[in-house]
C-alpha cells in the first residue's frame, strides 16, 4: 500500500465535490565536469505536485526547494554564484483555473509552450529560459514560469483560441561569472519587472488532417541588448518586439511533417559599438518525425534570416540550426534512452551530443543519468562550452 | 472426362465452401465489431506488466470511449504512477468502409504539448506493455482474409475458431502479425482468445480473456492478458467501475482538452479512482 500518495475523493455533499492530490518527492543530483574532472552539482531537491480541485475551480501547484552543496567552501565557483543558485525556490506552476461556459481560463504561474518544435523555440516565444545548465535535454527543465491570465476559447467544431496576457516581464536567466556556465551571454543580466505586460493570441484548428495553428505576440525580448555606458558594469535593456507565426503537423505514412514559420518585427540588435539596431528577423523550421516499432526518431532543420543585417551586428546573420533523436523504451520501459545531436553550423560550428538514460526500478524511485559532450570552435554558441563535458546523476524518490 | 468434371464440380464446390465460410467469419467479425456497446463508455483501468511472476510496470488510467458521428473517439488518460501520470492519448477510428486512416493524438507533460502521432505503424508497445497500439483498436474486418476452422470451446463457452491472414503487407507492417486465430463466442460476439504469429509462423503471443461481466445490460471483458512466448512476459488488463451510456461530453475528446488534462473531477461523479494496490 502506498500511503504517503493522497489520492483522496472526498463527497462534502451530494452535489459537491472536492478532489486533493498531493505527490511530494526528493531528489539527489550529482553533476561532473568530465573535461577538468570536477563536481559541477551536489544537489538535494523537496518539491511537490498538488492538484485541488472543486467542481467550479482548481489549483494546481508544482514546485521545489533546492539546495546545492557544490558551492560550499568551493573556490572553483565565485560567491555570485553560490548566490545566485546555493539554494533555491522554483516554481514551475502555480496557478487557478476553472471553466466558464466554452471557455477555461487560468490565472498564475504557468508554463505555456507554442508550436510543433522539439526543444527548439521559433514561436515558443512566452516564456523565459533559466541557463544555469546550458541546454538540458528537455527544454522544459529550464523553461520559466510566468505569471500571466490565459484563456482559452473553444468553438463547436473543436478549433480553439488561446489568449494570454503575461503580468510580469521576465528575462531569460544567465549565471553569473563565475559559475559552471558563467561564461555565457549576459551575466547578472537577469530581470523580471511586474506591470509590464505582454499579449499572445493562438488560433488553432485541424484542416484536411493537418493541425495548423496561427500565432500573434507583442511584448519584450527574453535576451537584453547592451547599452553603451561609461561604467565598467553592463548595462542591460528588454526592448519590444511582435511577432506573427504559424504551425503545421501533418501525418504522411509513417512520418509526421513538423513546420513552424515567424516574423518578428523590430527586433532589437547591438552592434559593435553597442549600438541598438532594429532588425526584421524572419525564422522557420522543419521536422519530420518517423515511428518504426519502438523507436521514435525526429530529424529538425531550423535558421534564420535578418532583413538588414551587418557585419558590425553581434548576431549572426543566420544561424543553421540541425538536430536528430532517437528514443525508445526497453524492459516494459523500465529503462527509457534517448539520444540526439545538435550542431549549430555558424562561427566554425559547434556539436552538442546528449544521452538520457532513465531507469524505473518500481514505482518509488526513478533514476535517471544524461550525459553530455560538447564540441566545436569557440566563438560558436555550442563550441564556447567544449570544456563542459559532463555527466549528470540523479534519484528521485515518490513519497 | 468424367473424373475432370468431378474434380472441377469439387473444386468449385470447395471455393464456395471457402467463400461460404470466408463470408461467414466476416459476418460473425462484422457482428463483433458491431456489438451494441452503447453510446459512450468509460472505465479505470489497471495495466500490469509481469515477467516470471515479478511486477515491471504498473499504470492505472482512465479509458473514455464515444461514438461520435460514424467515428469511434477514445481517450486514455493516465493517473499513476506518478512519474507518467497526465500522460494522454487521443485516437480517432473512421468507419471501415472510408478507408481513412487513424487519427491519434499524444500529450507529454514533460513537453507541455499535444503530439501529432503517424497511425501507420502501431506495432509499438503501448505504455511498455505486451499490448500493442494495434491491440488497442476495434477489431478491423476487411484487412483480413477470415475463414472459420472450427467450433471449439473455451471455458465451457462455444467458440467459432477464425483465422485470419492480412490482405497486404500495409497491415502487416501496421499490425506486425502474419496471422491471427481468433475465438469468438457464439452467443455474446466478444473475442474470447486470439493467437498472434509472426513471419515464421511461429505463435509469439496470445490473448486470454479472464473475465466477462454483464454490466447496465453489456457484456464486458473486465480482465485480459497478453502473454509474450518469446519474451516471457505478461500484461494484464483490468476494468474497474466499468460504465455505459453516461453522456460524456464531446468536448472531453478533443485536443485541447487532452492538454488541459482529464481530471479526476470530470469523471469524480461516476468514478472514483482508488489507490494502486
Amino acid at each position: 500500500m502506498h500511503r504517503l500518495v493522497l489520492i483522496a475523493v472526498c463527497s462534502v455533499s451530494s452535489s459537491s465535490y472536492a478532489n486533493l492530490y498531493v505527490q511530494p518527492n526528493l531528489t539527489s543530483s550529482f553533476g561532473y565536469n568530465i573535461a577538468e574532472n570536477y563536481a559541477t552539482e551536489q544537489r538535494i531537491a523537496v518539491g511537490t505536485k498538488l492538484e485541488y480541485s472543486t467542481e467550479q475551480l482548481s489549483f494546481t501547484f508544482d514546485g521545489r526547494l533546492e539546495h546545492d552543496f557544490v558551492y560550499s567552501d568551493n573556490e572553483r565557483f565565485s560567491i555570485a554564484a553560490e548566490d545566485q543558485y546555493g539554494s533555491r525556490a522554483i516554481i514551475e506552476e502555480a496557478y487557478v483555473s476553472g471553466e466558464l461556459g466554452l471557455s477555461f481560463w487560468s490565472f498564475g504561474y504557468q508554463k505555456v509552450v507554442w508550436g510543433e518544435a522539439d526543444d527548439l523555440r521559433i514561436v515558443d516565444v512566452i516564456n523565459p529560459l533559466d541557463f544555469k545548465s546550458f541546454i538540458l535535454f528537455d527544454i522544459d527543465d529550464y523553461r520559466v514560469a510566468v505569471p500571466m491570465l490565459k484563456v482559452d476559447y473553444e468553438y463547436d467544431n473543436g478549433d480553439t483560441l488561446n489568449f494570454i496576457t503575461t503580468i510580469e516581464q521576465r528575462s531569460n536567466e544567465y549565471p553569473a561569472s563565475g559559475a559552471e556556465f558563467g561564461n555565457n551571454y549576459y551575466p547578472n543580466s537577469e530581470s523580471s519587472e511586474w506591470g509590464k505586460y505582454e499579449l499572445g493570441l493562438r488560433y488553432n484548428m485541424f484542416v484536411h488532417d493537418t493541425d495548423i495553428s496561427l500565432y500573434a505576440f507583442h511584448g519584450y525580448q527574453d535576451d537584453p541588448v547592451l547599452n553603451a555606458t561609461a561604467s565598467e558594469r553592463p548595462d542591460y535593456s528588454y526592448e519590444k518586439f511582435s511577432m506573427l507565426g504559424t504551425s503545421l503537423s501533418k501525418p504522411i505514412d509513417a512520418f509526421v511533417l513538423r513546420t513552424e514559420l515567424a516574423y518578428f518585427d523590430n527586433y532589437t540588435v547591438n552592434d559593435s559599438a553597442l549600438q541598438h539596431k532594429d532588425v526584421n528577423k524572419l525564422e522557420a523550421l522543419v521536422g519530420l518525425d518517423y515511428r518504426y516499432k519502438d523507436w521514435t526518431t525526429t530529424v529538425q532543420y531550423t535558421n534564420q534570416l535578418l532583413n538588414g543585417w551587418q557585419p558590425t551586428y553581434m548576431i549572426p546573420e543566420s544561424a543553421p540550426i540541425y538536430t536528430a533523436s532517437a528514443e525508445r523504451g526497453f524492459f516494459a520501459n523500465q529503462v527509457y534512452l534517448r539520444a540526439a545531436l545538435s550542431y549549430v553550423d555558424n562561427q566554425g560550428g559547434g556539436l552538442l551530443s546528449q544521452l538520457k538514460l532513465t531507469y524505473k526500478p518500481n514505482q518509488y524511485w526513478l533514476l535517471k543519468l544524461n550525459l553530455d559532450l560538447i564540441d566545436g570552435e569557440q566563438a560558436n554558441y555550442l563550441g564556447a562550452q567544449q570544456q563542459r563535458d559532463r555527466i549528470w546523476l540523479a534519484a528521485t524518490y515518490y513519497f | 472426362m468424367k473424373l475432370t468434371h468431378i474434380l472441377a464440380s469439387a473444386g468449385i464446390l470447395l471455393s464456395v465452401f471457402a467463400d461460404a465460410s470466408a463470408n461467414d467469419a466476416n459476418n460473425i467479425l462484422q457482428q463483433v465489431r458491431d456489438r451494441n456497446d452503447g453510446k459512450d463508455y468509460m472505465s479505470t483501468v489497471t495495466l500490469k506488466t509481469l515477467s516470471d511472476d515479478s511486477l515491471l510496470n504498473q499504470r492505472q488510467f482512465y479509458m473514455l470511449q464515444k461514438d461520435i458521428d460514424q467515428d469511434e473517439v477514445m481517450v486514455l488518460a493516465i493517473k499513476a504512477p506518478a512519474d507518467v501520470r497526465d500522460i494522454s492519448f487521443l485516437m480517432r477510428s473512421f468507419d471501415e468502409g472510408t478507408a481513412q486512416e487513424d487519427e491519434q493524438w499524444m500529450y507529454l507533460p514533460a513537453f507541455r504539448k499535444v503530439r501529432r502521432i503517424s497511425a501507420t505503424d502501431k506495432r509499438g508497445a503501448f505504455m511498455g506493455s505486451e499490448y500493442s497500439y494495434y491491440d488497442l483498436d476495434k477489431l478491423r474486418v476487411t484487412d483480413f482474409d477470415s475463414k472459420i476452422v472450427k467450433s471449439e470451446s473455451v471455458n465451457d463457452v462455444e467458440t467459432h475458431v477464425i483465422e485470419r491472414t492480412p490482405k497486404s503487407q500495409d497491415v502487416i507492417n501496421k499490425s506486425g502479425y502474419y496471422k491471427l486465430v481468433t475465438w469468438v463466442d457464439k452467443d455474446r460476439k466478444l473475442i474470447l482468445k486470439q493467437q498472434y504469429f509472426d513471419a515464421k509462423g511461429i505463435l509469439f503471443k496470445q490473448l486470454n480473456v479472464g473475465k466477462v461481466d454483464k454490466i447496465q445490460g453489456f457484456w464486458t471483458i473486465t480482465a485480459s492478458t497478453m502473454t509474450n512466448f518469446i519474451e516471457n512476459k505478461k500484461s494484464t488488463f483490468l476494468f474497474h467501475e466499468t460504465l455505459y451510456n453516461q453522456g460524456i461530453e464531446d468536448a472531453i475528446f478533443r485536443k485541447s482538452k487532452l492538454k488541459r488534462g482529464i481530471k479526476d473531477s470530470d469523471v469524480a461523479e461516476l468514478i472514483k479512482i482508488s489507490e494502486l494496490e
